[in-house]
């Protein structure tokens, strides 16, 4: 159990700028997860804390000690691969206790340890098995049994279960965030899968391009999206971005023109000027008879408990809102929206959010 | 009955396939069943009659007598040291030099494998005067040191573990860098377990190819006690007025083929696959 502390750090691989000058605290106990598209460099910064890639520079603390220039077995971190990566030849039981074999662990202790993690994953009748004879998601609990035995500081896992099928995923998921409260270390969990993000973490950081784009609580990071991108990239189906050609402020709240309607958001209007962005979640836009929005149904998708409906407005512009279960559009029908004010987001020419919502 | 069930419903091409590979092997067969015929039988009565061989009476005559003589004994022994320690020695240079290759960074890591690399090009026969030379100026013919070393760095080994090495998931041995293994402890504990199967092959080929091997033998060692058994038998073969008969020397072929035998009965999984190229994906 310890925090993490990442300052300034800096990651070139060749002159290819990986991760630029980020920083993070990370506190002890908590659960972080890393989300982002492929390639922004979640991997990459886990593999620093790991000590498996150098950083160019920045410094790197895990508790008080400064880490950077440890080699990864002395950092006190265990880390959970994608490929899981567990010795082929050595049987469950060996797989865990190579690590502990390695700083002189006496045997009896391993031998506890062992029984214990198999204990919490359910590997008792497995011990003996090799890596081959295991499935998938077995595999992937002799990956967290050898992470446990050591007793570490901090879990890393990157991306551990995209491996697994959706039922296993979910149960996986939980397992997890049980193992979490059970054990109170810090856990790092890399993933683009931002239902993983949004179930499991404290803590969620939205990484993109080797940058942070935002740092906050699940529902933060939904409901107060800091920037453009983390709005587009947080929540299935994504936030309906419309261009706003006009803007006027009624009682202090922006109302902005989208295509000949005129749109009251709950977006404070001081200070907000020039080419703006009206962001909408589909959940914020529901077909209703005498909303403001026109628009023709394109898509229906029912999913039983509501309808995604996709629509196209008049200008040409897609969007996707609401319906109820028993929704009976079809393609090609006329349909209106109303949109609920309190949950409009507004994006200005930088790209950074303002919202109807306040922080809670 | 498994072998009868496998043939029913086995289209045509398979079949003639089957027949044609069936035929081969009893070709391939007969020389040494001739050969193993001929051991058999009296040498004076293949004098005789040298189409004998697959009529009654046979005797191990010739078995008992090869015991009497010494000398093949000593070839014998020569030969499973020469292979043997030669097998080792190039195991060990081939394990190390491709870890080294495949796993860790050192400047002009490149050029010296294209380097070590290039020795494929090189035909055996074509250093065999400077390799004479060499060992004569360590004054080290007679040896078992000049019969061995050579060729314990061979490109092909170098390159078979390098490939084989490289194919290793990089995060297995990650995972034992994050479990505190030091980078010795990872090659002897994980890496090299996982290359076994590379290693069987390589060791297979070797054996087999010191074991045959004639050229280097026969110039290096002029001293009959330093023969090899292929040195040793061509001796006396080419002697063949004054040896004992043709039976006889064909009881000393099939002992020298014994170590061959035995090795193909052990290792059958590992020389299949090595001659099939598998072991090398
Ligand atoms: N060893 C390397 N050499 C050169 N470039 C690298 C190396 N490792 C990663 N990169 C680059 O750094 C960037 C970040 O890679 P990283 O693996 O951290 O992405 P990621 O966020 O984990 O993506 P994914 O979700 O696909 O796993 C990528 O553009 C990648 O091409
Ligand atoms: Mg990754």
């Amino acid at each position: 159990m310890s925090r993490i502390d990442l300052v300034n750090i800096n990651k070139k691989f060749g002159s290819y700028e990986a991760i630029a000058d980020l920083s993070l605290a990370i506190d002890s106990g908590e659960f972080v997860v890393f989300l982002g598209p492929s390639g922004c460099g979640k991997t990459t910064l886990l593999r620093m804390i790991a000590g498996l890639e150098a950083v160019t520079a920045g410094e790197i603390h895990i508790g008080d000690r400064r880490v950077e220039h440890l080699p990864p077995g002395q950092r006190g971190v265990a880390m959970v691969f994608q490929s899981y990566a567990l010795y082929p030849h050595m049987t469950v039981a060996q797989n865990m206790a190579f690590g502990l074999r390695n700083i002189g662990t006496e045997k009896s202790v391993i031998e506890a340890k062992i029984a214990e993690a198999a204990r919490i994953l359910q590997l008792e009748t497995l011990l003996d098995r090799k890596p081959g004879q295991l499935s998938g998601g077995q595999r992937q609990r002799v990956a967290i049994g050898r992470a446990i035995v050591k007793s570490p500081e901090v879990f890393l896992f990157d991306e551990p279960l995209s491996n697994l099928d959706a039922m296993l995923r979910a149960r996986t998921r939980v397992e997890i965030a049980r193992l979490h409260q059970t054990l109170g270390a810090t856990m790092v969990f890399v993933t683009h899968d931002q239902i993983e993000a949004m179930t499991m973490a404290q803590k969620i950081v939205v990484m993109s391009n080797g940058k942070i784009e935002q740092v906050g609580a699940p529902l933060d990071i939904y409901r107060r999206p800091a920037t453009r991108f983390v709005a587009s990239f947080v929540g299935v189906p994504a936030m309906n971005f419309l261009d706003v050609s006009n803007t006027e402020a009624v009682r202090g709240k922006l109302h902005v023109r989208v295509g000949e309607t005129m749109i009251p958001t709950g977006v404070p209007a001081a200070g907000l000027s020039g080419p703006l962005t009206l962001g909408i979640r589909p959940e914020a836009l529901r077909v209703d008879a005498n909303g403001t929005i026109a628009a023709k149904v394109d898509v229906v998708e029912r999913l039983g408990d509501k309808t995604i409906i996709h629509a196209m407005l008049p200008g040409g512009q897609a969007v996707v809102g609401e319906d109820g279960d028993t929704s009976a559009l079809t393609f090609g029908d006329q349909v209106r929206f109303s949109v609920d004010s309190a949950r409009t987001h507004v994006f200005d020419a930088a790209g950074r959010g303002h919202h109807a919502e306040v922080a809670p | 009955m498994a072998t009868a069930g496998k043939t029913v419903g086995m289209p045509l091409g398979e079949r003639l396939a089957l027949i044609a590979v069936i035929l081969l092997a009893i070709l391939w067969l007969l020389p040494l069943v001739w050969v193993t015929g001929v051991s058999l039988k009296n040498n004076t009565e293949l004098v005789v009659n040298p189409g004998a061989v697959f009529s009654a009476p046979y005797t191990i005559q010739n078995y008992i007598d090869l015991t009497k003589t010494s000398a093949l004994g000593t070839w014998f022994r020569n030969s499973l040291i020469v292979s043997l320690s030669h097998t080792v020695l190039v195991l060990i240079v081939s394990c190390l030099a491709g870890y080294g290759f495949a796993r860790i960074e050192f400047p002009g890591r490149n050029a010296v494998f294209i380097f070590s690399l290039v020795g494929l090009a090189i035909p055996g026969q074509a250093i065999i005067v400077p390799l004479h030379s060499f060992f004569n100026a360590f004054d080290l013919h007679n040896t078992y040191a000049a019969l061995i070393i050579p060729g314990i760095a061979t490109p092909f080994g170098i390159f078979l573990m390098t490939a084989y090495f490289r194919a290793i998931p990089a995060e297995i041995e990650e995972a034992a860098r994050l479990d505190n293994a030091s980078r010795f402890k990872i090659f002897w504990a994980i890496a090299l377990p996982l290359a076994v199967p590379a290693m069987a092959t390589l060791g297979i080929f070797t054996f087999l190819g010191t074991w045959n091997d004639y050229l280097w033998p026969l110039i290096s060692a002029t001293r009959p006690e330093m023969y090899t058994l292929t040195v040793g038998l061509a001796a006396t073969q080419t002697n063949i007025d004054q040896s004992e008969g043709l039976g006889y020397l064909m009881a000393q072929s099939v002992f020298a083929g014994l170590p061959m035998l035995i090795l193909y009965i052990f290792f059958q999984k590992y020389v299949v696959r090595a001659v099939a190229g598998a072991a090398i994906r």
